[in-house]
């Protein structure tokens, strides 16, 4: 047999084998090396992407005026756009072949979300044996007031005569008219609130009679409520106890007349009701009642008939627009009434925060300092 | 033979570029699949920017509500417990019983305390009155006397 041959058969399977061994390598380790690169070139962007945004927000707060702007960074850039209307800001990084493009949202809170107390008008404690105490801030535009034989406030940081802009929110020009803060207003912010949310998480009653809310398992879930009156005044609302019904829950309760709250006894801790009217807000109750809520009146606030021990959780705005208390014009913002025992009022920084009770952000507009609330990673 | 050997070769070599052409190809995919991975766009909840909806009124009855005309209120304490005792029974008989019993404990904690309250809300009601009789539009006084009003329905309906 012939065997003249073999040897270069046995070669050539060597080399193939050598060949494809070689090259499998090599193209492995360079399409590694060009992901590792990728990767990194990515993860360098998207920390441009979040300079940019901390370098927008930073530059948004000196300037309310800020429209945007380009910055680089060892070697990376990133361009930040800042929409004219909506407070959203898309800020795009690059780094060498690396893109990458974070969405962020932001919602202005107006300062007097840093108070605990805030008063467009004066504060009056008058009652026979009252005691108010208010944690952190008070800011009041007008002055403070006490009256009654044993009436007794204490106020962890009291300041009067600030100015409205730190004591009060007005509300935007929602009907384009060029004022703001009228009683039209009111009612499209009230709407505005209820048309941005699904229709399982907002009730929209329209009446001109008092509108009595109780806990009510068919209001879990609901974020807003929006009680609408024809004219200023009417659209009233009774709140009793709360509204809240299920842990966790975050419902604003708006009306065009004045609320009331009855016996705020809060059945879940770690609730919040809030309410936002056009008249006055009035809180009344018999019992021991503690509650976390964000309260915003334009016109007064009014702790009246509080007979035992109370305390309230989160913050009180009464913007006292109108001063409808010309007899008595020391009643005109917030008032601690006939009350008896203590109240308490402790600060939640949850709103200052960004956590917003819902409807809120339409009230806020377009003042105060621009707090994150949601991003998003788009490209 | 040499003829052979030649054909061979080119069979081998054909052979050897197929087998890299199909790592490269396999390679390619990897990295396709890798890459797939890698940037792992993170996705927020999407908020606020919903589309708005039509604005419909709801039926307030069918979220636990009632409504009072405002020319209908009730004047007396007798129109305030028969508007309002069907619906604390109602929330009684739906709440979890330790809900109302968050009421109950205050009260039986300090029962003497209830009634010197209750004392002081029936003296107010009674010197409101009189002083509404005297002036029928006093709206401020309306206002205190409706809130008592509203404030004693409650401990109606609580254990004495």
């Amino acid at each position: 047999m012939n065997k003249r041959g073999v040897a270069l058969i046995l070669s050539y399977m060597v080399i193939t084998v050598l060949t494809i061994l070689g090259s499998a390598f090599v193209i492995r380790s360079a399409s590694e090396s060009n992901i590792a690169r990728r990767y990194v070139d990515s993860t360098r962007a998207f920390w441009m992407a979040e300079a940019g945004l901390a370098q927008a927000y930073h530059d948004w707060v000196s300037n309310p005026a800020y429209s945007g702007g380009t910055g680089s960074l060892g070697g990376g850039a990133y361009t930040i756009v800042k929409s004219a209307t909506d407070p959203e800001v898309s800020v795009t990084g690059v780094f060498a072949s690396g893109q990458r493009v974070i969405q962020a949202s932001f919602v202005r809170i107006p300062s007097a979300f840093e108070n605990t107390l805030s008063s467009g008008g004066n504060l009056l404690l008058r009652g026979l044996a009252a005691r108010v105490e208010v944690y952190d801030k008070t800011r009041i535009s007008g002055q403070y007031y006490k009256e009654g034989l044993f009436a007794s406030g204490w106020f962890a940081d009291k300041q009067e005569g600030v100015s409205q802009n730190n004591t009060t929110i007005k509300i935007p020009d929602y009907n384009n008219n060029g004022t703001s803060d009228e009683f039209a207003d009111f009612v499209l912010f009230g709407r505005e609130c209820v048309q941005s949310y699904p229709e399982g998480e907002a009730v929209y009653v329209q009446t001109n009679g008092t509108v009595n809310i109780f806990p009510d398992a068919d209001l879990v879930g609901k974020k807003v409520v929006f009680v609408e009156g024809s004219s200023p005044g009417t659209g009233n609302v009774n709140i009793w106890f709360d509204g809240t019904w299920e842990e966790g829950e975050d419902l604003t309760v708006i009306s065009t007349g004045q609320i009331t709250y009855v016996e705020p006894l809060q059945f879940q801790e770690d609730a919040r009701l809030n309410t936002a009217s056009w008249g006055d807000y009035t809180e009344a109750s018999i019992f021991r009642s503690e509650h976390e809520s964000v309260v915003y009146t334009h016109d007064d606030a009014n702790f009246v008939d509080i007979l035992d021990w109370g305390s309230t959780i989160g913050n009180v705005i009464a913007n006292d627009a109108v001063k409808d208390h010309p007899s008595d014009p020391k009643k005109d913002g917030i008032s601690f009434l006939e009350l008896l025992t203590y109240e308490k009022i402790y600060y939640s920084d949850r709103a200052a925060n960004g956590d917003l009770p819902p409807g809120f952000q339409y009230l806020s507009g377009a003042t105060g300092t621009p707090k994150l609330i949601d991003w998003q990673e788009t490209q | 033979m040499q003829k052979k050997i030649i054909i061979f070769t080119v069979l081998v070599v054909l052979f050897t570029f197929g087998i890299v052409l199909f790592s490269v190809y396999q390679t390619q995919k990897i990295t396709r699949e890798t890459e797939k991975i890698i940037p792992a766009p993170i996705k927020r909840e999407e908020i606020a920017t919903k589309r708005p909806r039509r604005l419909i009124p709801s039926r307030p009855e069918d979220y636990g509500m009632i409504v009072i005309d405002e020319n209908n209120k009730p004047q007396a304490q007798e129109g305030w417990d028969n508007l309002l005792s069907p619906k604390f029974e109602e929330l009684k008989a739906k709440a979890p019983p330790e809900r109302w019993d968050k009421i109950k404990e205050k009260i039986r904690e300090e029962p003497q305390k209830t009634q010197e309250k209750l004392k002081q809300i029936d003296d107010s009601i009674k010197q409101y009155q009189e002083i509404l009789r005297q002036d029928p539009n006093n709206q401020e006084i309306k206002g205190k006397l409706e809130r008592l009003m509203m404030l004693k329905s409650i401990t109606k309906e609580l254990p004495q």
